[in-house]
C-alpha cells in the first residue's frame, strides 16, 4: 500500500509543483495579499494593518480567513517572500489531499483498488489541480474537511476519543479556512451525528475526556461564534456575496409594496427570491458544466476543460449504478447528502456555477467516479492521456494568453521595475485600472509593490503608505504641471496621444495576448 | 396512493402542461415544421463558430502559429461532435423543466414548467431508472430529446413528450416519500394559481 500512497504522491505533486510559478502567469491579488500577511506575521507577529494574531485578516473590502495567513509562515520563512513561497503551502496540501482522500475512501467501505483509484483521479483531476496551483483558501479547507470525516469514522469504528479529537481539529479548520465551509461543515456534521448517533454513545462513557473533547470544541468554535454574532468579520462577507445582492433579483423585487392581493400572494418576495436561489442551485446540474466547460481556461464558445476530464464521465454513469446496487446504507445516504448540499453555499452567493466555491462538493464525485472504474478502466485508461494533454494545452497556452489581465498580468512587472528606479524618481504613480479593451479592472497595486519590494512591515501597517508611491488614476497633464521627476504606471487609457508624447514612454509591458497592458511614463524627458 | 393517480395529479399541477395545450394551434404549428426546421438547423451546424474556434486554438491564435502533430490530435472536428452531444444533453437539463421554461408562451417567465419541489425526486426517479435498467424508457426519452435537439428548438411544445416523461420520473422519485407528497401537491396547485393570475393580469 506504501508503494502506491508514494506513486500517488509523485503523480500529485508533479501536477501541481510543475512550473508552478509560471502557471498561472501572475499571483493574484489574493495571494500578494495572503503573501505579504503572512510575511508581516513572521516579521512583527502583526498582520498588515497591525493586528496582533489576528483571526480574521482584514483585507481590500473585506475579510479573509485566517488559515493561509498562518500557513504561509513556515514557507515564507524557509523560501523567503517569493512566488513559490506564496503557492508552496496549498499545492502541498493539495497533494496530500490525493492522499488522505484513499484514507477517506476506505474508511466508506469502498475495496482497496477503488480507494487507490480515487486518490489517483484527485492527483490528476483539473478541478483540483488549477485550484491547487494558486494559493487558495477552498483547497485548504478541502483538506480539513476530508481528514476530518476520515478521521471522524475512524473515531467512530476505534471508538477513540483521539481520533474523535482529530475530527473536531480538522472540521473546524475547514470552517475557519473558506467561506463555503462554513455553511456546509456544519450540516455535514449534523447529518453524521443523526445518522451514527447510536456509534457515538461511547463518548459519553468517560466524562473527563468528553469534558476535553468540549474543551477542544470550544476552543475552535467560540472565537468563530464571536466573530458571527459580535462583529462583522463573517456578516459582511455573507452580504458581500449574497445572490440578495444582485440586480437581476432586486429589480424585480416590490420590497413589500403590492398593488393587489393576488399579486401579493403570486409575486411576492419571498417566492422571487426562493426562486432566483433555486435557478443558481439547478444550474450546478449540469453535464456541460461537469464535463466540458467550466474552468474558464478559454474565452466563452471556445473549447474548454470541465471539472473533470470526459473519461469520468462513463465512469460517474457506472459509479451511480454501483452505488445504488450497494448493501452500504451509510455510503448511500452520505453520497446523496452530499450530491444535493455540496453546490447549497454556493447558490447562495453571486457568480454563476462558481467553480471555487463549490469544490466542498468534489467528494460526491470522487466516491462515485473511484467505484465506476471497474467496468471501464481500460476505456479510462486508453483515453486519459489524450485527456490530460488537452487540459494541459488549454492551461499552459490558452489561460495565459486570453485572460492574462484577469490575472493582474503586469503589476509584478510593474513593481519590481518601479522598486529598482524607485531612487531615480521623485514619485512613482501607479494606477489601480488597467484592461486591454478600456480601465474596466481595478486592481491593488500597492500590495504587489509591498510584495516584490519586500516593504518592510513595520513602515507600512500604521501608516499605509508606502514612500514616494501613489496608487491611483494617472493624470498626465496635472503631473506634469508638478514640475518634478515622475514615473507614471498605468494603461494606454490614461495617456491620451495627444497630451503624452512618444518619447516619455520610457518602458511598455503587453499582456500576453499582446496587447499593450501597462506604459512606463516620466514627466521629465529622458 | 397509487402510482398513476399521482402521475395524473402532478401532470395536472404542472402549469405547463396546461400552457401546451392551451396553446394547441401553436404547438401543433412546430410540429409540423420540424422537418424545415431540421433542414435549417444541420445547415447552421455546418457553419458554425465553434468549427473557427477549435481552428484558432490548433494555430494557437494570430501570432504563434503552431500546427503540431499534437495541436492537430487535440483540436479537430472531435471536439465539434462532443460538443454537440453536451447540446443534445442540454435538452435534458432539469432547469429548463423545473425552473426558467423556455421563456415563450408555454412557460412564460417567473412560472415554473413543472413543479420545482419536484426537482430532487426528479433525480432520485433518475436513479431508479439506472437502478432498474428500464432501457425503454431511455430510449423513448432519448428519442424525444433527439426530435428537439435536430430542430434546434428548445421550447416546450417540441419538448412537451419530455415534460410528461419529467413528470412521470419524479413520481417514481416522489412515490416512496408519502409525508411529503401532501406539501407537493399545495405548491402544485400555487403554482397553478400563479399560472391562471399570470394569464388573466
Amino acid at each position: 500500500m506504501a508503494k502506491y500512497f508514494l506513486i500517488i504522491f509523485i503523480i500529485a505533486a508533479t501536477f501541481r509543483f510543475w512550473q508552478l510559478t509560471s502557471y498561472p502567469v501572475s499571483l493574484t491579488m489574493d495571494e500578494v495579499a495572503i503573501g505579504y500577511g503572512s510575511y508581516s506575521l513572521l516579521h512583527t507577529g502583526r498582520d498588515d494593518w497591525g493586528n496582533i494574531l489576528p483571526i480574521a485578516f482584514k483585507s481590500v473590502g473585506d475579510y479573509k480567513p485566517p488559515v493561509n495567513f498562518y500557513l504561509n509562515i513556515p514557507s515564507i520563512f524557509f523560501f523567503y517572500l517569493s512566488e513559490f513561497a506564496v503557492r508552496f503551502p496549498v499545492a502541498l496540501l493539495g497533494t496530500l489531499t490525493s492522499l488522505i482522500f484513499i484514507i477517506f475512501l476506505r474508511r466508506l467501505g469502498l475495496s482497496k483498488s477503488a480507494a487507490l483509484f480515487g486518490g489517483f483521479w484527485l492527483a490528476i483531476l483539473p478541478w483540483h489541480v488549477h485550484y491547487s496551483r494558486y494559493g487558495l483558501e477552498a483547497i485548504t479547507a478541502l483538506y480539513f474537511l476530508i481528514a476530518g470525516v476520515a478521521c471522524w469514522l475512524t473515531a467512530l469504528s476505534k471508538k477513540s476519543y483521539f481520533w474523535m479529537a482529530l475530527a473536531i481539529i480538522n472540521f473546524s479548520l475547514s470552517v475557519w479556512a473558506y467561506h463555503s465551509n462554513r455553511l456546509f461543515v456544519p450540516l455535514l456534521v449534523s447529518f453524521l451525528i443523526i445518522y451514527q448517533h447510536s456509534q457515538l454513545k461511547y463518548i459519553f462513557q468517560n466524562t473527563k475526556k468528553l469534558c476535553s473533547l468540549i474543551i477542544i470544541l470550544l476552543i475552535f468554535a467560540g472565537p468563530f461564534l464571536y466573530l458571527t454574532f459580535f462583529s462583522e468579520v463573517i456578516k459582511q462577507r455573507a452580504a458581500m456575496t449574497s445572490i440578495l445582492r444582485e440586480q437581476s433579483l432586486l429589480l424585480t423585487l416590490h420590497n413589500g409594496n403590492y398593488s393587489s392581493l393576488s399579486q401579493r400572494i403570486f409575486d411576492n418576495d419571498l417566492y422571487l427570491i426562493f426562486h432566483h436561489w433555486l435557478g443558481k442551485y439547478t444550474n450546478y446540474f449540469d453535464l456541460r458544466f461537469w464535463f466540458w466547460k467550466a474552468l474558464d481556461f478559454s474565452p466563452p464558445g471556445y473549447p474548454d476543460s470541465g471539472l473533470f476530464y470526459l473519461v469520468d464521465l462513463p465512469l460517474l454513469v457506472s459509479g451511480i449504478f454501483i452505488l445504488l446496487k450497494s448493501k452500504n446504507k451509510f455510503l448511500k445516504s452520505l453520497t446523496l447528502f452530499w450530491l444535493f448540499i455540496g453546490p447549497l453555499a454556493s447558490s447562495f452567493t453571486m457568480n454563476e456555477q462558481h467553480t471555487l466555491r463549490t469544490l466542498v462538493w468534489l467528494p460526491f464525485f470522487g466516491i462515485v467516479i473511484a467505484m465506476g472504474l471497474h467496468r471501464f478502466k481500460y476505456f479510462y485508461f486508453a483515453f486519459l492521456l489524450l485527456n490530460i494533454f488537452f487540459v494541459k494545452d488549454l492551461y499552459t497556452k490558452s489561460l495565459p494568453r486570453y485572460f492574462s489581465e484577469y490575472w493582474q498580468y503586469g503589476f509584478k512587472q510593474a513593481a519590481v521595475y518601479a522598486c529598482e528606479h524607485k531612487d531615480e524618481y521623485d514619485r512613482i504613480i501607479i494606477s489601480p485600472t488597467f484592461g486591454s479593451l478600456g480601465p474596466l479592472l481595478t486592481g491593488i497595486p500597492d500590495y504587489y509593490v509591498l510584495f516584490y519590494c519586500k516593504y518592510p512591515p513595520q513602515k507600512y501597517m500604521f501608516t499605509k503608505k508606502i514612500d514616494k508611491f501613489d496608487f491611483t488614476r494617472v493624470d498626465w497633464r496635472n503631473q506634469l504641471q508638478m514640475h518634478d521627476k515622475a514615473l507614471l504606471i498605468s494603461a494606454k487609457w490614461d495617456y491620451p496621444l495627444v497630451t503624452a508624447p512618444e518619447e516619455n514612454v520610457i518602458k511598455r509591458i503587453d499582456y500576453l495576448n499582446e496587447s499593450p497592458a501597462f506604459y512606463f511614463v516620466t514627466t521629465q524627458n529622458k | 396512493m397509487k402510482i398513476k393517480i399521482l402521475f395524473i395529479l402532478l401532470l395536472l399541477t404542472s402549469p405547463s402542461f396546461w400552457l401546451v395545450l392551451v396553446h394547441l394551434p401553436q404547438t401543433l404549428s412546430y410540429w409540423q415544421h420540424l422537418p424545415q426546421s431540421v433542414v435549417a438547423n444541420i445547415k447552421s451546424k455546418s457553419q458554425s463558430q465553434y468549427l473557427i474556434y477549435i481552428d484558432e486554438l490548433r494555430w494557437a491564435g494570430r501570432s504563434f502559429h503552431r500546427n503540431d502533430l499534437l495541436s492537430r490530435v487535440l483540436y479537430n472536428k472531435t471536439l465539434f461532435v462532443i460538443q454537440e452531444s453536451f447540446d443534445f444533453i442540454q435538452y435534458a437539463q432539469p432547469k429548463l423543466y423545473f425552473l426558467a421554461g423556455d421563456g415563450s408562451v408555454f412557460s412564460p417567465r417567473r412560472l415554473e414548467p413543472i413543479s420545482s419541489l419536484l426537482f430532487p425526486f426528479w433525480i432520485l426517479g433518475i436513479l431508479e431508472i439506472l437502478k432498474n435498467r428500464r432501457a425503454f424508457f431511455m430510449i423513448l426519452y432519448s428519442l424525444f430529446m433527439f426530435i428537439a435537439y435536430a430542430s434546434g428548438q428548445k421550447n416546450l411544445a417540441l419538448l412537451f413528450p419530455i415534460l410528461i416523461l419529467n413528470v412521470y420520473i419524479s413520481t417514481l422519485g416522489l412515490k416512496d416519500h408519502r409525508r411529503v407528497i401532501p406539501l407537493v401537491l399545495i405548491y402544485g396547485l400555487y403554482i397553478s394559481g400563479m399560472n391562471i393570475w399570470l394569464s388573466t393580469s
